[in-house]
């Protein structure tokens, strides 16, 4: 294969995937179900700890890293088990297969749409966390916790993704993908809770952060292209 | 039309000897099938006897565990360019509810590559007798528009290979009619259908040959011109007597 034929494909993958992420936002615009209920339930889970945890008359700032990614975590799990179920419904799953894209458009695509409503949560949790635990930063450290987040939402988005669409057709999926997917997603949530931490910490060092951004692409980039490897023959029998 | 994106075209669609085993359960057992352009060939058996089991390996999307699947002189791979020439309409629509008929078929015209897929979608809307619903969500659909439909997004990649998974199931007899009649036209323009129908009648205006099948095994073959009586007789005798044979080997 020419070079110029590979590139065609990559460009073709990439425009594929983006159809198929444009379209799952759409169904959702319309029906708002995804967004609504999951930032609802990622602002609740940071109200409910905020009044929880208190050192003296304030919120503990201490916990607000762990918070936050709890909430997050959560919020995308109910999220992810929705999104899947749409595709399961007018079994418009086995129609998407049948289209001449390549696997890794539909698994990008799908993985596109999880991760652009983690987003949208994220945009309302880490205002709340901010507002409710009193927090402060600096526009530096804001910048490096956009970076945390879009790192382990890219992460949660591809496991997630990979997870939900092989138990497409399991008949206890809700309970399994929670099950199956906390394993997998543990150790970004400890790099995203240790580098938010930190980040939140302003008299502390930056270098755990460092070494959480660096771990947190490493863990990215392994199961972007294990998860390519791997969607095709979970889909087809 | 706009034109598909398309680079395989295949004239006869075989099955080999296939054999396919669900972790114990053996769904299908050494079954050879051929179609061929132009003609409807429809599976027929009891529940359980492997007609969409066998359904789901002309799709690509389900391998067999022994034996060949082969498009033209192409094997079964699950490319992209095979799979692009493959309809599928089954008992559901295969369409997402909250998008509108038009937004629906445009989504897959563009999937399928196609350059202008608002305005195929809207010919095909047309074509299907969907023009008045086609901004419609699906979901206000009614089941005849929902199978209409599902056989314009079908019509998408314009197949080669048309699979028929029960498409009449719920659908009453005018819907059924106006859903046969499309189908007809489809094979009129050369495509090879596959059915699988437990109504002998429907089978018998649309097929122009049959497959019985029994427990995962072939209990016979009918060709020529099908009518539902000679059908439902033929049939009968087929099942009973596969079913009696393998009753004295158990």
């Amino acid at each position: 294969m020419s070079v110029r034929q590979e590139i065609a494909g990559f460009v073709s993958i990439l425009r594929d995937s983006w159809i198929v992420a444009k379209k799952d936002l759409r169904v959702e615009l319309r029906s708002k179900e995804i967004l609504l209920t999951t930032a609802y339930f990622g602002f609740l889970v940071v109200l409910v700890f905020s009044f929880s945890f208190f050192y003296g008359d304030a919120p503990l700032h201490a916990v607000a890293a762990g918070i936050l990614w709890v909430a997050v975590a959560f919020a995308g799990t109910l999220g992810l088990g929705r999104v899947f179920e749409r595709e399961r419904e007018g079994d418009c799953i086995r129609a998407l297969l049948l289209t001449p894209i390549a696997r890794p458009a539909l698994f990008l695509g799908k993985a596109l749409g999880v991760f652009v409503f983690m987003l949208v949560v994220e945009a309302v949790v880490v205002p709340a966390l901010f507002f409710f635990f009193n927090l402060a930063i600096t526009a530096e450290r804001a910048g490096m916790l956009a970076l945390v987040l879009l790192l382990g939402t890219i992460g949660y988005s591809v496991i997630g993704t990979l997870l939900a669409s092989m138990l497409l057709r399991a008949q206890t999926k809700d309970v399994l993908l929670t099950i199956v997917l906390y394993p997998f997603i543990l150790p970004l949530l400890i790099l995203g809770v240790k580098a938010t931490a930190a980040l939140f910490d302003l008299t502390g060092e930056l270098g755990v952060f460092s070494e959480c951004v660096r771990l947190l692409v490493a863990f990215d980039v392994v199961f972007l292209v294990a998860s390519l490897w791997t969607f095709e023959p979970i889909l087809v029998d | 039309m706009a034109p598909i994106q398309s680079e395989v075209d295949f004239d006869r669609v075989e099955a080999l000897g296939v054999s396919k085993i669900y972790e114990r359960h053996r769904a299908l057992s050494n079954v050879d099938l051929r179609l061929e352009r132009g003609k409807t060939t429809a599976l027929l058996g009891p529940n359980g006897a492997g007609k969409t089991t066998l359904l789901w390996l002309f799709s690509t999307l389900s391998r067999p565990t022994s034996g060949e699947v082969r498009f033209g002189d192409l094997p079964l791979k699950r490319n992209k360019e095979a799979r692009g020439k493959i309809g599928l309409l089954s008992h559901a629509s295969l369409t997402y509810g909250d998008l509108s008929g038009l937004e629906n078929v445009a989504f897959f015209a563009r999937l399928y590559g196609c350059r202008f897929p608002d305005r195929e979608a809207e010919q095909l809307l047309q074509e299907f007798g969907l023009e008045d619903a086609m901004r419609r969500p699906v979901k206000t659909y009614s089941r005849g528009m929902l199978q209409r439909l599902g056989l314009a997004r079908a019509w998408v990649g314009r197949p080669t290979l048309l699979l028929l998974d029960e498409p009449f199931t719920g659908l009453d007899r005018a819907s059924t009619m106006v859903v046969i009649d499309r189908i007809r036209a489809l094979q009129r323009q050369g495509t090879m259908t596959l059915m699988v129908s437990h109504d002998l009648e429907i089978t018998a205006e649309l097929a122009d040959e049959a497959l019985v099948l029994v427990r995962g095994r072939t209990a016979g073959r009918l060709t020529g011109p099908l009518k539902p009586d000679t059908l439902r007789t033929a049939y009968r005798e087929m099942v009973e007597t596969l079913i009696a044979k393998r009753g004295r080997t158990e």
